[in-house]
């Protein structure tokens, strides 16, 4: 093949020089009519094209088949002249990307090209829109080919649910693994929303509220600590009190910053100095009010 | 002087060295033709270039019984040119053996023309590439070559190339002269693409009869195919071994009307397949991914075990262009990184220093599991980068959380009040006289 190239081009360069007359001729057509058939075969829509630039408005649905029936001559060729190329070429106005259905012998002479809906989309896909629609005829033997624009026609795809058309779909998935795609923002939980920091000021001093009623209240009706304890029992007595506290404030203590395996053995020495001076210490209570028989309510 | 003398003497040697390490790498290119001697001589222009390029071979015939590519385990070539005719492959080789050598992260030109061997036809479909049926040819009648294709239309002028800076930096500045076969990319193809189609007005058929069927016309006609697999080896398939002649290197195009064009770009495009073929252009490298905290539970912890939820993090990957024997910095604004688990939680777009830098800031998801960073580049031409790194997200431990919040001061103050009211009530009932 590759060493035919050069007598390929001597050869084509004899024949162009040779046969320049026999391929000048001229392609033209005659008899263009296009035609969108019902599926029952009825004609929707009928047009008689006569130049190279029709402009029709032509509506394709899936139900519909567009037809074109054309006859074309060769200037000095053979009177039944049929050229090699008579393509019908739909180009999707978006993409670029188009569909061809090529021309056929029709039964009453000529030639007929039928787009189906279904062939329309196995070519390009799902791409509902606009397209435009041209003639192609080309043959070997002329060296004058002929392209006709037939104009524009819209293309329907089954509407959906909704009634409106299908989106466009990428044809070929390559070219949407080439486009970047969109950017996800992961949406995070809003934190809850806080009550005003006066409400639960105000509501601090509520929960502290009780606590100073039954001081003032327990003050009022006599509450004192004048029984306590003096002399020798006075240190045990301390003693208690302040394990009681102490064991309050390790409580505190746990809750800020000291953990379980910390906290246990100090609650446990607490635990027990407490119990033994709470002992003493109220042993003696009891042995003091016994000592001292209660006065008598009246 | 003389020490002097020594030390330039040493230096020359060094530099003789570093020059042998360099053509050691050279790359081994086996050319395979159905007549190697024709091919020589028809396609000495390309072949040329090639040498001229650092590789290092010869042509061999397609059909030699001593042919080999594999040595025991051990590629004998890096890369692998094949002329396709009618003849069948010959010694070793099969098939087969040609996947495996792609497979293998090889490179691969194929051309054909339209009497190509089942076997070469077999090979370009496993890639990919559909070769349109044995005796038809792609035919023009609006833009052949009327210098060599007046009589059949099948030299079709083709200018409809890829746009791609990758594949043909600047694009070019004539039509390609090309007498083949049409080829096909199935639509699904997820690893081929057309660096040359037809023009609108084209078609694949029998230059002899009238065709009936349009199955193969227009833009889905293509000439030229190119293939970025998914181990990142490339194939080229091309319809024409003519297109690579020296005579279409010379050509010049001619129109219908009999008007000289100039000059062919059949040079430009066939030396521009065959470098983005051969790696030497597209070709991506990535390298220090890296990624830190910028603020949350380690701030500037570069690539930590894990993530805890709602770290602020950034990622960033250094990515070079190589093309022609040089890395430069690679600048896009389309790099996309994702967080994923399972589903992407987080897509965002790189930004670039202009140095190949490429980073960006993200909030990590509040959702806690086996996270991973995914980088996956796909740009047409350009060779892929896929990149993944795992990090795992944490939720907050239990002494991570927020303290003291004034609005559980109310409960502070019960629990306080508790503890002062036991003590007083203690006190008072104990001691009370």
């Amino acid at each position: 093949m590759a060493r035919a190239l050069p007598l390929i081009l001597a050869l084509a360069i004899g024949v162009a020089i040779g046969g320049a007359a026999a391929a000048d001729g001229a392609i033209s057509l005659s008899g263009v009519t296009v035609r969108v058939l019902e599926a029952s075969g009825s004609v929707a829509d009928k047009h008689s094209v006569t130049g190279p630039d029709a402009r029709l408005r032509l509506s394709l649905d899936h139900t519909r088949t567009l037809e074109v029936k054309l006859t074309a001559a060769l200037a000095g060729g053979d009177a039944d002249f049929r050229p090699q190329q008579a393509f019908l070429r739909l180009t999707a106005r978006g993409s670029g990307d188009a569909a061809y259905f090529a021309a056929t012998k029709a039964k009453g002479g000529g030639l007929v090209v039928t787009a189906k809906h279904d062939e329309l989309q196995k070519q390009v896909g799902t791409q509902p829109g606009t397209y435009d629609a041209a003639l192609l005829v080309g043959d070997t033997r002329s060296a004058q080919p002929v392209e006709w624009a037939l104009g524009e026609v819209k293309v329907l795809y089954p509407p959906q649910d909704d009634g409106s058309q299908p989106e466009a779909k990428p044809y070929r998935p390559l070219d949407a693994t080439f486009r970047p795609k969109p950017e996800i923002v992961h949406q995070h939980r809003q934190p809850e929303r806080r009550a005003p920091a006066v409400v639960s000021l105000f509501f601090s001093l509520v929960a502290l509220a009780p606590l100073a009623a039954y001081v003032v209240a327990a003050l009022r009706i006599g509450a004192n600590l004048k029984g306590f304890p003096t002399g020798a029992s006075f240190l045990p007595a301390a003693a208690f009190h302040a394990g009681l506290a102490a064991i309050c404030a390790l409580y505190l203590l746990f809750w800020l910053q000291l953990n379980l395996m910390q906290t246990l053995p100090i609650l446990a020495i607490l635990g027990v100095v407490t119990a033994v001076f709470g002992r003493i210490t109220l042993q003696g209570a009891a042995a003091a009010a016994a000592a001292k028989p209660p006065q008598k309510q009246e | 002087m003389a020490r002097s003398s020594v030390l330039l003497a040493a230096a020359l040697l060094c530099a003789a060295a570093v020059a042998a390490a360099g053509a050691g790498q050279q790359q081994r290119l086996l050319v395979l033709a159905d007549d190697p001697a024709a091919i020589k001589t028809s396609h000495s222009k390309f072949l040329a270039s090639l040498k001229q390029r650092g590789y290092r071979g010869n042509v061999k015939a397609i059909g030699s019984k001593t042919l080999q590519l594999k040595e025991w385990d051990d590629w004998l070539y890096d890369k692998l040119v094949i002329f396709g005719g009618s003849k069948a492959l010959g010694g070793a080789v099969d098939v087969e053996q040609l996947v495996e050598f792609v497979d293998a992260g090889h490179d691969l030109l194929l051309a054909v023309d339209s009497g190509v061997s089942e076997e070469l036809r077999a090979l370009a479909d496993q890639l990919g590439v559909d070769v349109d049926a044995s005796g038809h040819s792609v035919i023009d009648h609006f833009n052949y070559d009327a210098a060599t294709g007046a009589t059949d239309h099948a030299a079709v002028l083709a200018s409809n190339y890829v746009q791609s800076e990758a594949v043909l930096p600047g694009g070019l500045k004539a039509p390609v002269l090309y007498r083949g076969v049409g080829l096909s990319i199935a639509p699904g193809s997820e690893t081929a693409f057309a660096a040359l189609r037809g023009s609108p007005t084209a078609y694949s058929g029998r230059t002899d009869a009238a065709q009936t069927d349009a199955k193969l016309a227009g833009p889905a006609l293509t000439l030229v195919a190119l293939v970025q697999l998914r181990n990142n080896a490339r194939v080229a398939v091309a319809g024409s071994v003519d297109m690579f002649s020296d005579a279409a290197f010379a050509a010049e195009a001619t129109d219908r009307q009999n008007k000289n064009l100039g000059a062919v770009a059949n040079e430009a495009f066939c030396t521009a397949v065959s470098k983005w073929t051969f790696q030497e252009r597209g070709v991506l490298r990535a390298s220090n991914l890296s990624h830190r905290v910028v603020s949350g539970a380690h701030p500037g912890a570069v690539k930590p075990e894990r993530y805890r939820i709602n770290d602020e993090v950034e990622f960033s990957v250094d990515i070079q262009e190589c093309a022609d024997g040089a890395c430069k910095a690679f600048k896009a604004s389309d790099v996309q990184v994702e967080l994923v688990m399972l589903d992407p939680y987080v897509r965002t777009t790189l930004t670039h220093d202009g140095a190949g830098r490429f980073s960006t800031q993200v909030k990590v998801p509040d959702t806690y599991g086996v996270f991973k960073w995914v980088l996956d580049y796909r740009r047409l031409g350009y060779s892929y980068i896929e990149l993944t790194e795992t990090v795992p997200i944490r939720p907050f431990k239990h002494n991570e959380y927020e303290r003291f919040i004034v609005q559980a001061y109310p409960y502070y103050a019960s629990i306080a009040s508790m503890m002062a009211g036991f003590l007083a009530v203690g006190a008072f009932f104990l001691w009370t006289k």
